[in-house]
């Protein structure tokens, strides 16, 4: 391989990113981490909870101020990539109503070695929820709807992942 | 001047609006409305300004008296400003697009 080649492989794709209104099919984002050059690939996927404390969550909404949800996610997509020296990332997060143990939010990167691929899933999943405007729903079995916003000074609680 | 404000999630349900026009004094029509302006906001310009840019606290404090119901969340949201968070010192061009981000719970 000439050198020319050998520093195109390690140019890193820009990140994929997407807001869905459907189920997120994990199966075609699977390829889109592979990279020659990678040791680790890892992923992330939070999914509805049932349970939190004593109340029983039926079901989940999520709504997004979608053009900035995508630009929040970019500026933390690129900030993860030079953090971590990460080859690839996709973060791709569902919107609308998102069934008990489904997938709300899925997040995969691969690298050199595992250790940015452990610790950029978990930056990445922690800057996500401090800083990307996607709100959840909880609607409980005893029918109670509530918005969640955490640290806000409401009658709001619940944050499940 | 007449301020468009985006509302998300809790705020939109408390309104029952997903956006909301506020009125917000603007400094060079504060200067020259003098008394006849009702600008909550009044008090927070100088004779110095632009007219064509408004604060984002006055804003808040706009958004606080208009829509009373708004009041129990506000302090804990940000503005964003043509989807990039700002500060309550920052000042907000005419056709911005500003809207109220509550706290987030993505994830």
């Amino acid at each position: 391989m000439s050198k020319e080649c050998q520093v195109n492989a390690m140019v890193t794709e820009k990140p994929h990113l997407e807001l869905v209104d459907g189920p997120i099919q994990m199966e075609a984002l699977r390829p889109r981490i592979d990279h020659p050059d990678a040791g680790a690939q890892g992923w992330f996927v939070g999914v509805t909870r049932r349970t939190t404390g004593d109340l029983i969550t039926e079901t989940l909404y999520y709504e997004a101020h979608q053009p900035m949800a995508k630009r929040e996610m970019m500026k933390l997509a690129q900030e993860a990539v030079k953090k971590f020296s990460l080859l690839r990332l996709v973060i791709v997060h569902r919107l609308g109503e998102v069934p008990i143990a489904e997938a709300s939010v899925v997040i995969g990167c691969s690298s050199s070695h595992r250790p940015q691929t452990f610790a950029a899933l978990e930056w990445i999943m922690n800057a996500l929820k401090k800083e990307v405007p996607i709100w959840k729903r909880e609607v409980y079995s005893d029918g109670k709807e509530e918005w969640v916003h955490p640290d806000a000074n409401m009658d709001v609680s619940g944050a499940s992942e | 001047m007449i301020i468009e404000v985006l509302l998300f999630a809790a705020a939109r349900e408390l309104t029952g609006r997903d956006v909301v026009e506020i009125e917000v004094a603007a400094a060079e029509q504060h200067g020259e409305r003098g008394a006849d302006t009702t600008s909550p906001c009044e008090e927070e310009y100088g004779d110095t300004g632009n007219a064509n840019c408004v604060l984002v606290s006055c804003i808040i404090k706009a958004l606080t008296q208009q829509y009373p119901e708004l009041k129990q969340l506000l302090p804990s949201c940000r503005i964003a400003v043509d989807c990039q968070y700002v500060g309550p010192d920052a000042s907000v061009p005419l056709g911005a697009e500003v809207a109220l981000i509550p706290p987030v719970s993505g994830g």
